[in-house]
């Protein structure tokens, strides 16, 4: 914009050198001339300075600039004013008339453009007519080009900035857009080649019967289990208000107390639709973990399944065990897992149905809504 | 602990060499894996067993080439990631042709999983299985079963309703009968397969044919697949 500016002063200013070239001896007064085309480039030369510095049109400086033009239109009218009514000779009216366009270029209130437009083609009318002596069929319609310049020009740089706007901000988006990429690259690769060397070296040593202290061994399960967590979600750590967080988080705690849990949550892993409430995960890790506790407690077996799946409205959770179940239809057995997890589950909306026999290993099923 | 599988009666295998003295009952095992740690873990787990042999542990599979002969496995145990990031299918596809294989991996992305076990593995497990899940697998693939472990259930369950985010080019999840998509969620579950079938209310031989048939669809139209039982059609006529 500051550039076609620039080009428009200089295209004015240059109409101006053929025009006196062309008929310089017609002017009265000479010097008078040359001194308002002196200043006329001295101060178009000022504005586009100042804009170039600023990198944009200055609304400041370009209002001075059409007071400047204003008045230069009378002194030019004063000037130029032709003995012999040759309209030519009034170059400042062509100049202003080709300048005019920075005006609509620099504002955007197109009140404010039609303002400063209708203060300069008055003074152009008034000018023209008193001082000049134009005929008013003359000057009218060159008045109203000065509308017709500026309204133009205004309606061309609202198009242009909206689509700069508009380009700047799919650029924004494709940079930010290509730092995620990047950045999830990153962590997937890290992820990888920490999953690649130190959680199966981690996971081998935890299992094996290399470390023969216990409390080390299950530090080393503990720690392998929250790489595991850890790479799982590619390198993010998510706090337990995450459900597949809170799961991964659960195992890790189980594996300190020797109770190797595997997690089943394909659906949890590929999610990509709303994740669920926070209170409702909150609930459910609860009650899992309680269910986890029991397989630990009563099954004598130190393995346990855990499952997540996700329906459109509902949460579904299995915790499956192969130990020695019970008969959940004696009191005494089912009372703990009643008003630990039933209980619990009941007052987010959630139910809880529990299979076992003596014998037969226990899978406890935990629904819930998902919200 | 209730096993998902005996241990297997094996029948003698087109292309594997008549049993050796002394080991007749002892499963033999290759295990592929680049990191040096994890084929000591898992052949420790092995061994430990009693009933597999380890009878190669290298870093690639064209290592394993190299010694396949000798080693003669009934079954190949196969990590599913070689240094990198890039799930090694065509080594499984390529693996799959000539032996059963088990594959393997700390944690396997659920494509890359599906991709194996179209690829022709016999099963998937996560090396922080239980160790008697571990070796169950190992004898199940060794007698040419398939070997669903809950997280590869779990994997092929949720992959089924996911027919409308699937990425273009993806193959197409089976349709499964409802009978086998319950069975794959209760395995999917954890239980065993003698416990699923008491749940269903069917024979544990049921079960097994229900695991068989999604292992077919699964694997339907799939080249290694039709290589392999094509070769093994070849050995049995030659053998009879």
């Amino acid at each position: 914009m500051v550039r076609a500016v620039a080009l428009f002063r200089i295209g004015g200013l240059a109409q101006i050198a053929v025009v006196l070239a062309l008929a310089g001896s017609r002017y009265p007064t000479i010097a008078g001339t040359a001194g308002l085309v002196a200043a006329l480039t001295a101060e178009s030369a000022l504005l586009i300075l100042v804009c170039a510095r600023a990198g944009a049109l200055r609304a400041d400086w370009v209002g001075l600039d059409t007071g400047f033009c204003a008045a230069a239109l009378v002194v030019g009218a004063a000037l130029t004013a032709p003995r012999d009514g040759f309209t030519w000779a009034h170059f400042m009216y062509p100049f202003t008339i080709i300048t005019s366009v920075g005006t609509g270029l620099t504002y955007r209130r197109l009140l404010t453009v039609e303002s400063m437009t209708a203060a300069l083609a008055l003074t152009y009318a008034v000018s023209a007519v008193t001082i000049h002596h134009d005929p008013l069929w003359n000057t009218l319609p060159n008045a109203l080009t000065y509308f017709a310049n500026t309204t133009v020009a205004w309606a061309v740089a609202r198009q242009f900035r909206a689509n700069g706007r508009t380009a700047d901000h799919s650029r924004i988006q494709a940079v930010a857009h290509a730092q995620r990429a990047t950045e999830q690259e990153l962590r997937a690769r890290h992820s990888r080649a920490l999953h690649d060397r130190a959680l199966q070296t981690l996971e081998t040593l935890a299992r094996g019967p290399w470390i023969t202290d216990p409390q080390l061994a299950s530090h080393v399960a503990a720690e392998a289990a929250w790489l595991r967590g850890f790479v799982e979600n590619d390198g993010t750590e998510d706090g337990p208000t995450d459900l597949l967080g809170g799961l991964q988080e659960l195992v890790q705690r189980k594996a300190l107390i020797g109770l190797r849990v595997d997690l089943a949550a394909a659906a949890l892993r590929d999610a990509t639709d709303r994740a669920p409430d926070p209170g409702v995960v909150a609930v459910l890790l609860d009650a899992i973990g309680e269910a986890l506790t029991n397989v630990s407690k009563h099954a004598g077996v130190s393995h346990a399944t855990v499952r997540a799946r996700m329906h459109p409205d509902t949460i579904e959770i299995s915790v499956a065990d192969h130990g020695c179940g019970f008969d959940p239809a004696q009191a005494t057995a089912g009372l703990g897992l009643r008003s630990s997890i039933t209980d619990r589950l009941a007052e987010i909306g959630g139910t809880a149905t529990i299979e076992s026999a003596p014998g037969q290993g226990t899978l406890i099923r935990l629904t819930t809504p998902r919200f | 602990m209730n096993l998902p599988h005996p241990l297997p009666v094996r029948e003698d295998d087109a292309g594997v060499p008549a049993a050796r003295d002394g080991e007749a009952d002892l499963i033999r095992a290759a295990i592929i894996d680049d990191h040096p740690l994890a084929r000591l873990g898992i052949t420790q787990i092995l061994t430990d067993s009693g009933r597999v042999q380890v009878s190669a542990a290298v870093g690639s599979a064209s290592e394993l080439a190299a010694v396949v002969d000798e080693a003669a496995p009934d079954v190949v145990v196969c990590d599913l990631y070689h240094n990198g990031d890039q799930a090694c299918l065509e080594a499984v596809a390529t693996l799959a042709t000539t032996q059963r294989t088990l594959v393997i991996s700390a944690s396997g992305r659920p494509a890359d999983v599906i991709g194996a076990i179209r690829a022709g593995a016999g099963g998937y497990i996560t090396k922080h299985a239980d160790p008697a899940l571990l070796i169950g697998a190992v004898e199940t693939v060794a007698a040419g079963g398939f070997a669903l472990s809950p997280q590869l259930a779990d994997i092929l369950h949720a992959d089924l309703g996911r027919d409308a985010g699937r990425p273009p080019g993806a193959a197409a999840a089976p349709a499964l009968s409802p009978r086998e998509e319950q069975a794959l969620s209760l395995i999917a579950d954890g239980l065993t397969h003698a416990q699923v079938a008491t749940r269903m209310g069917v024979t544990r031989k049921t079960v097994e044919t229900y695991v068989e048939r999604i292992r077919v669809k699964l694997q339907v139209g799939n080249k290694a697949e039709l290589t392999r039982a094509a070769l093994e059609r070849l050995g049995t006529s030659r053998s009879s």
